[in-house]
Formats: C-alpha cells, sequence, structure tokens
C-alpha cells in the first residue's frame, strides 16, 4: 500500500468558459473602446440607462462599437425589458388621454388593448417587460436565421439577441404625439440595421435584407405571433 | 463536452445556457398564453395585409395554427399554415431540448456558420408554395 497523493480534481470551470483578461474587451471587442454606460460596471443605473438610450438614438454606430460581445447577456436584456415597460406604460397612458388616430383607419384591427380597462392597463404594464424580452428573443431569432442564410451570421446569435435588445432605445420615442408609435418602430428598424451591421461587421445592405426578410417573407411570423398573442391576452380582458 | 475548435461545435458557456434558458422559457410562455387563448376562444387581432388587399398574406393562419398546436391538435394546426405550423414546432422542441441537452454538456452548433446557398432558393420556394395554398383555400 502506498500513500500517493491523489491528483487534483479537474476544474469545474471549462477553461474556454472563463471572463475574459480585461473589464472592458472580450477578443471580439474593438481594443481601446470603453464599454457602452450600460455595460460599464460601477455606473448608477439610471444614468447609465439614459446616457445609453441617448447615445444609440444620436451616434448608433458609436454606440454599437462599445457593445461588448462577450459575456452572459443579463444586462442587455434588462436594457430591452426596462426600455420595454417604458415605452407600454407611455403608450398606456398617451392611449388613455388621446385615442390612437389609427383605430379609426383600421376600425377592429386596432383599436386595441390599450384602449381597455384599468386592469387591463396595469397587467399590460405589469408584463410588458417579460412580453418585450421575449420578443426581442424571438426577433434575434429570425433574423439570425436570416443572417445564417444570407452567411452574415460571423459572431454568433449573441452579438444579434445584443443588436435586438439594444434597438429598444427607441421605446421613449412614444412619447411623441400621435406618430411617436410610428417613428419608433421605423427608428427601431433602423437601430436594429446599424446594430446589426456594426455587432457582425456586415455591410449596410446586407444588414438591412437580413432584418426585413422574416417581415419581407411572413410578416415577421415569429414576432408577430407573440405581438398577436399579447395583444389578443389583453384585448379580452377589456 | 467538446473543447471548442473540435469540428463545428464548441462546448457550452453560460452565455448559451442563458440562451437556452431564455429560449425555454420563451417558448414555454409563449406556449401557456397559446393555450389559454385557444381554451378560451379568443380571437386573434386579424390580419392588416388581408383587411388593406383582400388576400391572405403569407402568414395568415399562423396565430390560429399557434393556438391550435398549443391545443395539441397539429393536424388542425398544419391545415392553419403548413409552413409557420413546422416551424413552431421545430423552433419549439428545440427551445424544451436546448436547457436538458446542454445540462448534459452535450456540444452546441456553431451558429456563426453560414447555411448552404442552396437554402435562401428553397426557402423562398416553400414561402411561395406555402402562400399558394393559403390563397387556394382562403387562409
Amino acid at each position: 500500500m502506498t500513500n500517493a497523493i491523489p491528483p487534483p480534481p479537474p476544474p469545474t470551470t471549462p477553461p474556454w468558459d472563463t471572463p475574459p483578461p480585461t473589464g472592458g474587451g472580450g477578443p471580439l471587442d474593438p481594443p481601446g473602446l470603453e464599454p457602452i454606460p450600460w455595460e460599464t460596471p460601477g455606473r448608477p443605473i439610471l444614468r447609465a440607462l439614459f446616457e445609453t438610450v441617448k447615445l444609440l438614438l444620436q451616434q448608433p454606430d458609436a454606440g454599437y462599437a462599445r457593445v461588448p460581445l462577450h459575456g452572459d447577456f443579463v444586462r442587455p436584456i434588462a436594457f430591452a425589458a426596462i426600455l420595454g415597460w417604458v415605452g407600454a406604460t407611455l403608450s398606456v397612458l398617451y392611449d388613455a388621454l388621446i385615442p390612437s388616430p389609427f383605430s379609426r383607419i383600421f376600425p377592429g384591427e386596432h383599436e386595441g388593448p390599450f384602449a381597455g380597462s384599468v386592469l387591463a392597463n396595469g397587467l399590460i404594464m405589469l408584463f410588458a417587460p417579460v412580453g418585450t424580452v421575449i420578443g426581442s428573443f424571438f426577433s434575434s431569432a429570425l433574423i439570425h436565421g436570416a443572417l445564417m442564410v444570407l452567411g452574415g451570421a460571423s459572431r454568433g446569435f449573441g452579438a444579434t439577441l445584443r443588436a435586438i435588445c439594444y434597438s429598444g432605445a427607441t421605446s421613449p420615442l412614444a412619447v411623441i404625439p400621435i406618430l411617436g408609435p410610428f417613428v419608433a418602430v421605423l427608428w427601431t428598424w433602423f437601430l436594429q440595421v446599424r446594430g446589426i451591421a456594426v455587432l457582425h461587421g456586415l455591410p449596410t445592405g446586407k444588414a438591412t435584407v437580413a432584418v426585413l426578410l422574416p417581415t419581407i417573407l411572413c410578416c415577421a411570423c415569429g414576432a408577430w405571433l407573440w405581438s398577436a398573442l399579447l395583444f389578443s391576452l389583453f384585448a379580452g380582458l377589456r | 463536452m467538446n473543447p471548442p475548435g473540435r469540428g463545428a461545435a464548441t462546448g457550452p458557456t453560460s452565455a448559451q445556457r442563458q440562451i437556452a434558458c431564455l429560449w425555454f422559457g420563451a417558448v414555454g410562455i409563449a406556449a401557456v398564453a397559446a393555450w389559454y387563448l385557444g381554451a378560451s376562444g379568443t380571437a386573434g387581432p386579424g390580419c392588416v395585409f388581408r383587411s388593406a388587399v383582400g388576400i391572405p398574406c403569407p402568414s395568415c393562419g399562423g396565430y390560429r395554427a399557434a393556438l391550435a398546436l398549443a391545443q395539441a391538435d397539429p393536424v388542425a394546426a398544419f391545415l392553419w399554415n403548413p409552413l409557420i405550423s413546422v416551424g413552431l414546432v421545430t423552433f419549439s422542441a428545440v427551445g424544451f431540448v436546448a436547457p436538458l441537452w446542454l445540462a448534459r454538456g452535450r456540444a452546441t452548433p456553431d451558429l456563426r456558420a453560414g447555411l448552404p446557398g442552396w437554402t435562401l432558393p428553397v426557402l423562398l420556394l416553400l414561402v411561395l408554395l406555402n402562400w399558394l395554398y393559403l390563397l387556394r383555400t382562403g387562409g
């Protein structure tokens, strides 16, 4: 019998799962750039949120260039959830004051949940973060599928998910009277195109096709389906 | 678990586990919502394209297909919209399996790789055939 020392146990964390050596950039991140304010550790939440929204709305390319491509998705998803809640709350409050003119253009189609009861509006505001996160995920999956078809998904699904989550920076535009939600949708598409182009390193044309392809082919079936489910859920509460 | 660089797959990272959980949660919540709507007989919001043009769009019937799937009626779902039904089943199945797959330490596919060049024409053809079916059946 020998008193041989047993070998040390293998590490529980695989070597490729370790965080990047520097606090800011990973292997795919551009060197020398400070992360986007929302992903800068130690910054006050509200200030980081405001600065990130302002940066993405004013300088989308510069903003997306500072989005880290490594690490987890807690911060991008939290950004989308918070901004989704802000957008839903603004829409509910605004539609309570001024009915949307679109309900007259498409009667029965757009006189939706925002014309509903206090209970429905309260539930919309309560579940808006979850609904936004799920919608962002479905949109990301569709757009990433289009990117794979077009051969432009070089930075992986995480880059697509981050681009879509940060495109929620347009949610505060819902505060613009009457045309706010419409402007927000168009600006969201623009931000998604810029985000996909910057984070995946693609030309604008290819990024535009990738973002619009699901919409062109199937009315954005996945994201649209989720919107339809949400719409029906809250419309049923009226 | 495969180390990175071996073939087209890499071992699961914490970010991939988060995506798998998000996938599972999103599909699960959507399935519960669809089941509730199907059970309560709630109508969908309608199709703007159809209202404006008068013919079904390529995804018309997708809402009813999702509700039928949530009611465990795949045949009805397929008849409402074949392409979206197949897509929903595939997407949901992967979403339900993904966390278990990663929990067992299995390798994940490399989603950075492009699909073969014939994918886009085949996809366009499938969408066209699906749309012709909807036009024929009235959506």
